[in-house]
Formats: structure tokens, C-alpha cells, sequence
């Protein structure tokens, strides 16, 4: 649990914020689309929102219209919608850095899950490590955000990365595709490919945030020390010089680009989230790079 | 090398406990550090092919261990403070002699030469570690400030007071006592001072137990070399004064002499004149007459412009001399008529001369001398006569108390001879006198016969002549009238053996010897006060150490004793050596060899190891 509470009030105003730029971003060819979907027969109230020009009558709600003289039209639950899924990793070391990996893609899920919810979209959130640990149930409308992010809030770390199998275990649960977003470091010593290429294979729509620390990416350390790895608790006595420390920062360049190409030529959506980077830039950016919104 | 005196076995015990605690504090300092990594793989791919193998490792963390220790070992040889050279190479003890002399006081710059000596002094204390040293002061008199002493702290805290003083600086005497004080320990000996100092040190400065560091450079002074008066003949009551000054310079110069009278600290300016010294040239100024002037006179050096000259050395830029005030002596002259000797006494307008034929003297009181022209009379008294026999008075005399023909041999060195010539004066015949116990004969006859006795009783003085002085070729002398103008005065006690009391400084001056025990106070020109004891019919001998007027108090009566620097060696500042070009040189100044020590180095080195170890081992950023 991080000493300061993860999600304070300046976030859940940069929440808001992010919500209204989605909706913007959003509101122009694909809205009426999104809009016939969210109006259904079915029989559950859903929500409410603005009458649009071309809307069916029936569902105005003129008790609101008499209280606000404000047409609203009524919301229905709808089946068919549309599902998104927060593949989280909370491997052990997604709990290093400074901020905490983990700290941070937990934002950035929560930023994420709270657009989904004010679209009114089914958001999952499924914490992995060597496998599914638990899950919360799927939420829908803004209501359940403070349930999402107390969910998150409350998430403890695991054991070491198993993409594969906690992909497969995850594609084998779940019976609606949809969007899976994936918030992970990628530090799986059997690689990423054969665990993403399930979800590919299983018809989701992946989107890959790869979070990383930037001092993992340009490490400053120097001199006689005795490495472990938080995840496997192996270890290593190293003599670390500016050399290791080149030849460092080339490898893990390298693994981030062919994890960059690999999401390109799969026609994933990939972006690299460097925790020094504020969780708002981040989600703008992806909502620019679209992709994630549709 | 030696080492804080600790045996050999003390060092290495001492060394072994150093080097386990070092090996411990580095073992312990040696653990390492632990870093959790997100993902070691990369690390491991990055160090395949980089790192050195385990054996290089362990080598590697060895020579680190050994950099410590060598770290440790600098460090403590450092704090040791050894030395280089062996117990022969290493005086036992040093005496440290630093000249004081009025030269020390010259500038250069502002600065004084004793302060450059202070700083010399002090490097050499430095370099000179944990042996015993002794502090010398020395002039023309050597001074043992500080004894033997390791106490650093002592010799330095003398050092800082050390100043000039004003006395004239060393002679070989004093120079071969403060080799004897090094001689007697077998010890080092560094001297400290000037050009004089060389000199006097003399061939003494070449050997290789005595060390000369030169602290004065050469420069140029303007000084006063003599100041002295004396009763002129035809002054009068005046004095004549005469002032010598010398340019020790390179340059002619210009200046002004001026001559005050000090009045209860009060000066008055008597006289002045310019002068214009070339280079290298001394020039007596005199001042027939300053108006009767007595008491204490200064003469003092001027600039052009009327401001007090200032040159590289002050101390010779005053001169004092106290005058005592000269009164008339009054001559009562008993004779019936004496052409030459009325004519010879009327010569010093100092002398008042009444006459009285013989028979009418009567009572001689009021008069300071009586000189009877003939015999006196038995019963006349009086505590100052002079006579002589006329020729008629020697011619009723027997044959047995008479003697002549004879010449005058005189003790030329007594007073009434000072500047009077007598040779060859023949005298025709003169009366065998007989001189009583006590007596002095002042002039003889070839065969030894006194012909002039001086007798004394108490506070009387009697000169008897055995010959007419008229009666002779004698007047016909030109220093007959100065002769008669001794006389009278010695007689009379008015012209003592020094009228003028003018003293150098750095010796000690006689005072007038008293009849009875008494003591005499004096106060110093610094205002600091002392006293002697003066024994009966022994000089009291005011020790004069400082420039300027002492004042002298004895039995109620106030004198003062001028006090002067006179001393052309240490106002000459030009050097004594001449350097290839013909120019004046001062002696190279030696650096002290002392003893090199090498905790500096060791410092260094131990900073150097530490650096090297830092960067190797040590630097670490953390992530």
C-alpha cells in the first residue's frame, strides 16, 4: 500500500478532466454509433444523457424535463456492449521504482476504467503474476468508480511474471472479448509473445501499456554489489562500471522496441508509460494516439 | 628515520594493532551491498561478457585492502613526524642567535629588519623538530633569552616580542661568546642579522656547524656621527658645537642640521644649516656660537622642506648632549705686574682677572682662583691657588734648592695639557720641590725633578711651579694663553674631564665620583627608572642603553647624560662585501638546511592512495 492514499483529490479532479476530453475526443463521428447501442430495450435504467436531435421521444424522461427543463433522455442496459479488461500486473517487480510501478499503472488503470465507466462500458479489472489472483466483478456507470479505485487501492503485490499463463488462464475465464488492456513491465524471463499472442488469438483487442521506471531504463549505479532479483531472489555479485552500464541500457533498449514492434506488426496498441511521466499526459496521449477509445 | 622516539619493536607492535583494526573496518566495510533489481536477466546478459573472472575479483578486492593499509601506514608515518638523516646528520641541540643591533631596526619596504629576522627565526625553529633549542639575543653583548628547550611554544612567544635595540651592534667578542655557548653543547648554530653580523662573524659563517641567515638588505641612511661642543677661547660663556653627519647612500643628498635646546620637554630651535653630501661622504658642520646656549641640545636631521628626515634607520637621525652652563671663572691675580701673564689669562673671555699687587690681597673670598705671580704667602688660604716663584725668589735660593738648566717633560694626557704643546722649553733654573704623599707631579725636569705639583686637601687644589713660567721662552709660545686658561679652570674644577655629557650608547657612562656613598637614580629615555650605588672615589657608570637623555639624580641635583647612537657600522647600511660590479653586497642569505621532514609527503601520498581507493572501490551512486 503506498504511504500517501493513491488516489487523492487531485486525481479524481484529473479524472473528471480526463472524462470530458474523452468525451470530446469522442463526441464527433462515433457518438451517435455509441449512443443507438446505449439506448436498448432492455429494462434495466441505466443512466441518462442529453437529447440529441434524432433521438426516439419515447425514452425523454418529463419528470426530469419538469424539475430541470432539461431534456434527458432515459439509458438502458444494453447486452450488447462493450467489455474492457485491465490485465494488471502485480508481480514483484512492478512494486519497484520510484514512483512505484505498480503505484502507477494502478493510476493509469483507474484513469482508464473511469472513461470506460462514464461511456458506460463494462470495466474488469484482473490482477496477475504467476497467474489470475481474484479479479473485481465487471462494473458499468460512474457510480461504481469509487468501487473500482478502492479496488486497486487495495491490491497487494505477487510473485513472479507468467504472461503466458495468466493470459491463457484469463482468455479460458472469459467468455466476452472485448478490449484487454495490459499494464505490465514485460519482465517475463520466458518472453511476452507467446502470452499476448493469446489474447491476439482469442479475438481481444490488446492494448499494451508497458510501464517502466526510468531508472531502470538509465540506472546510476557504480561499483562492487551483490545483485538479486526481486521476483526469482536470484543473485549475482557484480562489479558494475560505466561499460555494464552501456551495455545495460542497449539491452533493455532493445527488448522495449521489439516489444514496440512486435504490438506495431500485431496491430496492438502499445505505449510506454515511464513513471516520471504525469499519469494525465500519459492517458492524453493515449487517447490521442487513439486506439483505446473507440 | 626516527619516529616519535618509539623503539623499533614499539613501531611494529604499534603497526600490527593498526593493520587489524584497519583489516577489520575493512572486511566489515567491505560487505556488499545488496540491490534488488526489477529483472537481473539484463544485467546478467550485460555482464557475460565484461566481467573480470572470480580470481581477478578476489585479487582485485585484495589490492583494495592493501590500498587501505597502505593508507593507514602513510597516515601514522605522517603523524610520527620523522625525519631524514641519521643521529650524525642531525644536530643534538641548536642555538638560535639573533642580532638585535640598531641596524636591525632599518626598513625596507616599511618593515624592519628584526621582523624579517622574527620570520627567519621562526622557519628555522621549524625546521629544526624536537630538538633543544636556545634563544640568543646579541649587540656587543650577548643576552640568553631562552635556554636549551624543546618548549616550542616558549622560543616562539620570545620570538614575537623580539625587537631592535639601540645599541651598536656585534663585535668578534660578542660573536665568539655565543659560539662559545654553542660550542659548550656541541650544538648547531644558525645567527640571524645583517652585514655587520657577517663581518663579525667573520670566517666563522664558512663552517659547517654555523648556519648565517642574512635578514637586512642593503639601503641608503643619512646619520649623525658626532655631536660635541666644547669652550671655545674666545666664546666666552659659549660653547663651540660641532655636528659630523655622513651620507651612507648611493645618491648625494640634501638636508638641513638642526640644533635645539629641550626645555622641560619643550624644544626651541637654536640654529640650522643645509648640507649637501655626495654619496659615501662625511662633513663636520660647526656653530661658533649658539648664544650661550646649555643644558640639553639636540641636533637633528631635516629634510630640505623643514619635515624630520625619513631614511631606512632613525635611531641616527637625533644626537643628544648635555651641556653644563658655564659660569665666569673669577681670577684674582697677585702680582706686581706681569705683562705675558695679565695678556695670556685676558685670552679666555670665560676667565674674570682682578689684580691685586702683593700686600693687598687680604681676604680672597669672591674669587674662584687665586694665581699669585711669586710665592704665596704662608699664611694666605685659599682652596684654589696657583703659584709660581719668580726667577728673583729661585736666584735667593741655595744651590741646594735649586736645579736647572732643564726642559719640561708634561704628562700630555692630563687635562692642563690639552692642547698645549711644551716641547723643548728650556728652563733656566727652578726651586727643588719636594711633593708630598698624595702629590702629583704634572710636568718634570730631565733628571725627574718635579716642576709642576698638583696638591690636594680636601676640596683645595694647589699647583705649584717650580720655575717662573715668565722667565722662560714660554710665553713666547702660542699656546701659552691656552695653557694659563687650563690652569685656571682645573684649578677652579670648572672645566671637569668632560663639560659635556655625551655618552654612546650601549656602553656604560662614568659619573662624577662622589665623596660619600650615595645612590644615584636615573630615569631612562623610555621613561623607565633604575639606580646605581656610587662608592667614595669610585665612578658611578650609568648604563646607557637606549638613545636619548637619561636623567641623572644625585643628592638632590638634576643632570641629564646624552645618549647616541655614534656608531658608523650600523649606520652604514650599504653592506660590507663589494659584489663583482665594485658594488656594495650583502651577504647571500643561506637557507637552513634543518632537518627535512617528510610528513608532508606522507600526507600527500595518503591523500593520493585515498583518492585512488575512493574512485576504485568506494564511488558508488546508489539507484
Amino acid at each position: 500500500m503506498p504511504e500517501q492514499p493513491l488516489f487523492d483529490e487531485q486525481f479524481l479532479r484529473k479524472l473528471e478532466y480526463l472524462r470530458i476530453v474523452a468525451k470530446k475526443v469522442f463526441s464527433g463521428q462515433f457518438s451517435a454509433e455509441r449512443r443507438a447501442k446505449k439506448i436498448g430495450s432492455g429494462l434495466e435504467f441505466a443512466d441518462h444523457r442529453d437529447y440529441a436531435p434524432g433521438d426516439d421521444f419515447r425514452y425523454l424522461d418529463w419528470n426530469l424535463y419538469g424539475r430541470l427543463e432539461k431534456l434527458l433522455l432515459r439509458l438502458f442496459e444494453e447486452e450488447e456492449d462493450l467489455s474492457i479488461t485491465f490485465l494488471l500486473d502485480v508481480s514483484r517487480s512492478m512494486f519497484m521504482g520510484s514512483p512505484v510501478k505498480a503505484d502507477y499503472a494502478r493510476r493509469v488503470a483507474a484513469a482508464l476504467a473511469y472513461v470506460g465507466l462514464a461511456n458506460l462500458d463494462r470495466v474488469t479489472i484482473l490482477p496477475f503474476s504467476a497467474g489470475l489472483s481474484g479479479g473485481l466483478a465487471p462494473k458499468r456507470g460512474k457510480r461504481q468508480v469509487f468501487a473500482v479505485l478502492e479496488y486497486l487501492a487495495g491490491l497487494q503485490p505477487g510473485g513472479v511474471t507468467d504472461l503466458e499463463g495468466s493470459f491463457r488462464e484469463f482468455v479460458h475465464r472469459t467468455r466476452r472479448r472485448g478490449l484487454a488492456v495490459v499494464l505490465s513491465d514485460f519482465f517475463d524471463a520466458r518472453g511476452f509473445e507467446r502470452g499476448l499472442n493469446y489474447l491476439r488469438y482469442n479475438r481481444f483487442d490488446v492494448y499494451v501499456v508497458q510501464v517502466l521506471d526510468a531508472a531502470e531504463l538509465s540506472p546510476r549505479i557504480a561499483g562492487d554489489m551483490r545483485m538479486v532479483d526481486v521476483e526469482t531472489g536470484d543473485a549475482r555479485e557484480v562489479t558494475v562500471s560505466p561499460a555494464i552500464l552501456a551495455e545495460y541500457a542497449r539491452r533493455m533498449r532493445t527488448f522495449c522496441d521489439a516489444l514496440e514492434r512486435y504490438c506495431r506488426e500485431s496491430s496492438l496498441g502499445y505505449v510506454r508509460a515511464v513513471t516520471s511521466v504525469p499519469v494525465d499526459v500519459l492517458v492524453l496521449s493515449v487517447f490521442r494516439a487513439g486506439g483505446f477509445l473507440r | 628515520m626516527s619516529f616519535l622516539g618509539w623503539s623499533l619493536g614499539q613501531l611494529l607492535l604499534a603497526g600490527g594493532v593498526a593493520s587489524a583494526a584497519s583489516v577489520i573496518l575493512y572486511l566489515f566495510r567491505r560487505r556488499e551491498r545488496v540491490l534488488p533489481v526489477s529483472f537481473l536477466s539484463f544485467w546478467e546478459g550485460a555482464l557475460a561478457e565484461r566481467q573480470p573472472r572470480a580470481l581477478l575479483r578476489k585479487l582485485r578486492g585484495l589490492l583494495g585492502l592493501l590500498l587501505a593499509l597502505v593508507i593507514l601506514w602513510l597516515t601514522s608515518l605522517a603523524l610520527g613526524r620523522p625525519v631524514v638523516g641519521g643521529a650524525s646528520e642531525r644536530p643534538g641541540s641548536v642555538v638560535l642567535a639573533v642580532d638585535v643591533s640598531t641596524s636591525m631596526a632599518a626598513l625596507r619596504e616599511d618593515l624592519p629588519r628584526i621582523e624579517r629576522a622574527r620570520r627567519l627565526a621562526r622557519e628555522a625553529v621549524d625546521s629544526y623538530p624536537s630538538i633543544p633549542i636556545a634563544l640568543v639575543t646579541f649587540t656587543d653583548a650577548v643576552n640568553v633569552l631562552v635556554p636549551f628547550t624543546k618548549n616550542r611554544g616558549e622560543i616562539r612567544a620570545r620570538l614575537a616580542s623580539l625587537d631592535a635595540s639601540q645599541c651598536p651592534g656585534p663585535t668578534a667578542r660578542a660573536m665568539e661568546t655565543v659560539r662559545g655557548i654553542a660550542r659548550a653543547r656541541d650544538s648547531h648554530l644558525v645567527v640571524i642579522g645583517d652585514a655587520d653580523t657577517a663581518e663579525a662573524l667573520g670566517d666563522a659563517s664558512e663552517a659547517s656547524s654555523v648556519t648565517f641567515l642574512n635578514a637586512g638588505e642593503a639601503g641608503d641612511n643619512l646619520a649623525i656621527t658626532e655631536f660635541a661642543m666644547r669652550g671655545g677661547l674666545a666664546g666666552g660663556m659659549d660653547y663651540e658645537t660641532m655636528v659630523r653627519i655622513a651620507n651612507y647612500g648611493r645618491e648625494a643628498r640634501e638636508l638641513a642640521v638642526k640644533i635645539y635646546s629641550v626645555d622641560h620637554d619643550r624644544e626651541t630651535i637654536v640654529d640650522a644649516v643645509s648640507a649637501r653630501l655626495a654619496p659615501g661622504i662625511e662633513k663636520t658642520l660647526f656653530f661658533p656660537s649658539l648664544g650661550g646656549l646649555f643644558g640639553r641640545v639636540v641636533a637633528r636631521l631635516h629634510e630640505p622642506s623643514g619635515e624630520r628626515l625619513a631614511d631606512a634607520l632613525s635611531a641616527d637621525n637625533e644626537a643628544y648632549i648635555y651641556a653644563e652652563a658655564r659660569a665666569p671663572v673669577r681670577v684674582l691675580l697677585v702680582s706686581p705686574g706681569n705683562l705675558f701673564l695679565e695678556s695670556a689669562l685676558a685670552v679666555d673671555r670665560g676667565v674674570v682677572v682682578a689684580r691685586k699687587a702683593p700686600g693687598e690681597v687680604g681676604n680672597a673670598e669672591g674669587f674662584d682662583v687665586v694665581v699669585f705671580d711669586g710665592l704665596a704667602p704662608k699664611a694666605f688660604s685659599h682652596p684654589r691657588v696657583i703659584e709660581f716663584p719668580r726667577d728673583e725668589e729661585i736666584e735667593a735660593l741655595s744651590d741646594d734648592g735649586r736645579i736647572g738648566p732643564t726642559r719640561l717633560m708634561i704628562a700630555q694626557d692630563h687635562p692642563l695639557f690639552l692642547g698645549v704643546s711644551m716641547r723643548d722649553i728650556a728652563i733656566g733654573r727652578a726651586m727643588k720641590l719636594s711633593a708630598a704623599a698624595g702629590d702629583i707631579a704634572l710636568a718634570k725636569g730631565v733628571a725627574g725633578d718635579p716642576l709642576i705639583v698638583e696638591s690636594r686637601s680636601g676640596a683645595g687644589r694647589r699647583i705649584l711651579f717650580a720655575f717662573d713660567p715668565c722667565a722662560c721662552e714660554w710665553p713666547l709660545r702660542a699656546a701659552f694663553p691656552l695653557f694659563w686658561a687650563n690652569v685656571v679652570r682645573l684649578s677652579a674644577d670648572r672645566w671637569t674631564s668632560d663639560p659635556f655629557a655625551s655618552a654612546k650608547c650601549g656602553e656604560d657612562y662614568p659619573l662624577k665620583a662622589c665623596g660619600e656613598a650615595t645612590e644615584i637614580a636615573f630615569k631612562a629615555p623610555d621613561g623607565s627608572t633604575g639606580s646605581i650605588v656610587s662608592a667614595p672615589a669610585v665612578a658611578a657608570r650609568l648604563p646607557c642603553r637606549q638613545i636619548g637623555f637619561y636623567e641623572v639624580k644625585s643628592g638632590g641635583m638634576v643632570s641629564y647624560v646624552g645618549s647616541n647612537l655614534f656608531d658608523g657600522a650600523e649606520s652604514d647600511l650599504r653592506g660590507k662585501s663589494e659584489a663583482p660590479d665594485g658594488s656594495a653586497a650583502h651577504p647571500a642569505t643561506v637557507r637552513v638546511r634543518g632537518i627535512p621532514e617528510l610528513w608532508r609527503a606522507l600526507v600527500v601520498c595518503a591523500a593520493a592512495v585515498a583518492v585512488l581507493e575512493w574512485f576504485t572501490y568506494t564511488r558508488r551512486w546508489t539507484v
